[in-house]
């Protein structure tokens, strides 16, 4: 019979699985699937079970697409960390950290005036030379670059969980903030591209190419990029572009974007609210929840902060937040600097209000927000999010 | 609590080493491993019994204690968050770490998703912060490597070693 026909042969398929000893053996797709689930650390460690595991972990593609697929679809985010840039007092160079999941710096705040362990994620710190600037952060590769006049400027991006990096061909630049730089993943060709654009070039250079030179852009941005803040100018990566503010011809503030797939630049609008006079509430770009945002201050008052719902277009600007300086009573004003760095599943996102440790958790369905104090000896000039992963950027 | 009230309608399941057990059919639906039996033109649930032999009856009603909670919680949405994770955590305690693997495979054969995507989650946070030789042991690896090789990777990713717990 047809039903005796099925079971027989489903037991079939199983009977060399009987004669394993079930307590110890598990299919090899399960043990892939549980390890996809462990943070970076657990798996660097577990490279060392043996030579078969160690191959696996390290060096099959699958393996690592997997675990970073599994990474960033984490409901909790537990792979997830901030970027921060850490004050070091000999002035030698930029020490950034990574701190524990934005999901437990808002669960489990530490009680103030703890050592930074209580706020960093036990990773090895990543040390930059002198003057060194982060560019971006993309698929757990953190891209840098030096800081040199001249003709001798290199991007390096580097994985700080594996220790792997590399580096672009030099690079001529003038004063920092006429090179504007971005970094991102084409998923159409699998590989991670650094973008250059400066008043005399636009180059595209693609890891793992071993190409000697920048590529030019055939077609660039129609507007250079400006810089908003003088450690920040990496351009934002979202839908599969780089993102960076401008100005038009007439003043009015833009977003321009390179698509790192076919490499051609283009423009489009700012929420139509916005005008020559938005750029002096320090204007910035992020990307919160996947999604391009836009943020900038009205009179040294108010704190606004829009989303692009749909990428690239202008109409789909809706605005997500709007914070008065009055709102939050709790801080300085003079020290007021709010700066959105993750937006959770729910729609909360996470702000930084000032340098020494005071964050907002707001909720923008009830409109209400939640003090948050991480005070530490880290000062957070700087943080942005970061996702870990076994990438190598060779 | 699970049982539905049609007797008729419900699938009778054989574990090796027990009695029948009856379960509704959106329970047995989410058998992947049941469901391409109950597909089968041929299949009347009132006479077959499904015999399951490399499932034992401890495991079966695991398996559907797990599926009846979370479909019965599911409904409610999120203000049974602490009760679901109440119950997740006692779930768990009852398996020793030989019965969770038993039961990961149990959940492998019946192709069940919602207990397997738990149950491999489990496992990765009970080895997450757990040392090479725990790991070893618990999937049975032997280790393949050279005494020098071993320690050229140690050293490669050093960091990786700190805050070990002990086994």
């Amino acid at each position: 019979m047809n039903m005796d026909n099925s079971i027989a042969m489903l037991l079939q398929d199983h009977d060399h699985a009987l004669s394993f000893d079930l307590s110890s053996c598990l299919p090899k797709d399960l043990v892939i699937e549980i390890l996809s689930l462990l943070p970076v650390k657990s798996l660097l460690r577990f490279c060392h079970v043996s030579d078969s595991w160690n191959f696996l972990i390290i060096s099959s593609d699958d393996f690592v697409k997997k675990h970073l697929r599994r990474s960033a679809t984490d409901p909790n985010h537990r792979h997830h960390h901030l970027l921060v840039e850490v004050k070091r007092n000999d002035f030698s160079g930029d020490v950034y950290c990574l701190s524990n999941s934005p999901q437990s710096l808002v669960d489990n705040p530490p009680p103030p005036s703890r050592s930074p362990s209580m706020i960093l994620c036990d990773h090895p710190s990543i040390e930059l030379p002198r003057g060194a600037r982060i560019v971006g952060s993309c698929n757990g590769l953190i891209c840098w670059v030096s800081n040199g006049n001249g003709s001798d400027n290199y991007v390096y991006c580097l994985n700080p969980s594996t220790g792997v990096e590399c580096m672009s061909p030099a690079f001529r630049r003038g004063p920092l903030n006429s090179t504007m730089l971005g970094f991102g993943y084409d998923s159409v060709s699998d590989s991670y591209k650094i973008v250059l654009i400066s008043k005399t070039m636009a180059g595209v250079y693609t890891l793992g190419s071993g190409a000697e030179n920048w590529r030019k852009m055939e077609q660039s941005v129609p507007f250079l990029p400006m810089q908003c803040n003088q450690r920040d100018y990496g351009g934002r990566f979202v839908s599969g572009a780089l993102n960076w503010l401008a100005l038009r011809p007439d003043g009015t503030p833009v977003v321009v974007y390179v698509d790192i797939g076919d490499e051609i630049g283009g423009e489009f609008s700012l929420p139509s609210v916005i005008d020559k006079n938005s750029l002096y509430g320090s204007p910035s770009l992020w990307v919160l929840g996947g999604y391009l945002c836009f943020s900038y201050e009205i009179g040294n008052s108010e704190f606004v902060l829009w989303q692009m719902k749909e990428y690239g277009v202008a109409e789909s600007w809706t605005m997500l937040l709007k914070l008065s300086h009055g709102d939050l009573r709790t801080v300085a004003l003079s020290e007021y600097f709010p700066r959105p760095l993750f937006m959770f599943d729910n729609g909360e996102v996470l702000l930084r209000i000032n340098k020494s440790g005071a964050f907002v958790l707001y909720n923008p369905r009830e409109k209400s927000f939640k003090n948050i104090n991480l005070q530490s000896n880290v000062i957070w000039y700087q943080a942005s999010p970061h996702i870990e992963s076994l990438v190598s950027p060779c | 609590m699970a049982k539905t009230p049609e007797p008729k309608r419900t699938i009778s399941l054989k574990p090796c080493d027990g009695d029948v057990i009856e379960v509704s059919p959106m329970i047995a639906k989410q058998m992947q491993t049941i469901q391409s039996f109950i597909e089968d033109d041929s299949f009347i649930a009132t006479t077959t019994i499904i015999p399951l032999p490399n499932v034992t009856a401890f495991q079966l009603s695991k398996i559907i204690d797990y599926l009846n909670y979370h479909s019965n919680s599911k409904a409610v949405a999120d203000n049974v968050k602490e009760s679901t994770k109440k119950f997740d955590e006692e779930f768990l305690k009852e398996l020793e770490h030989d019965k969770l693997k038993e039961l990961l495979h149990a959940a492998n054969y019946l192709n069940v998703k919602e207990v397997l995507d738990f149950l491999c989650q489990a496992v990765a946070d009970l080895i997450q912060d757990k040392s090479v030789k725990f790991v070893r042991k618990f999937f049975g690896v032997v280790n393949d490597y050279s005494v020098e090789e071993e320690e050229d990777i140690r050293r490669t990713h050093a960091w990786a070693f700190e805050g070990v717990e002990e086994d």
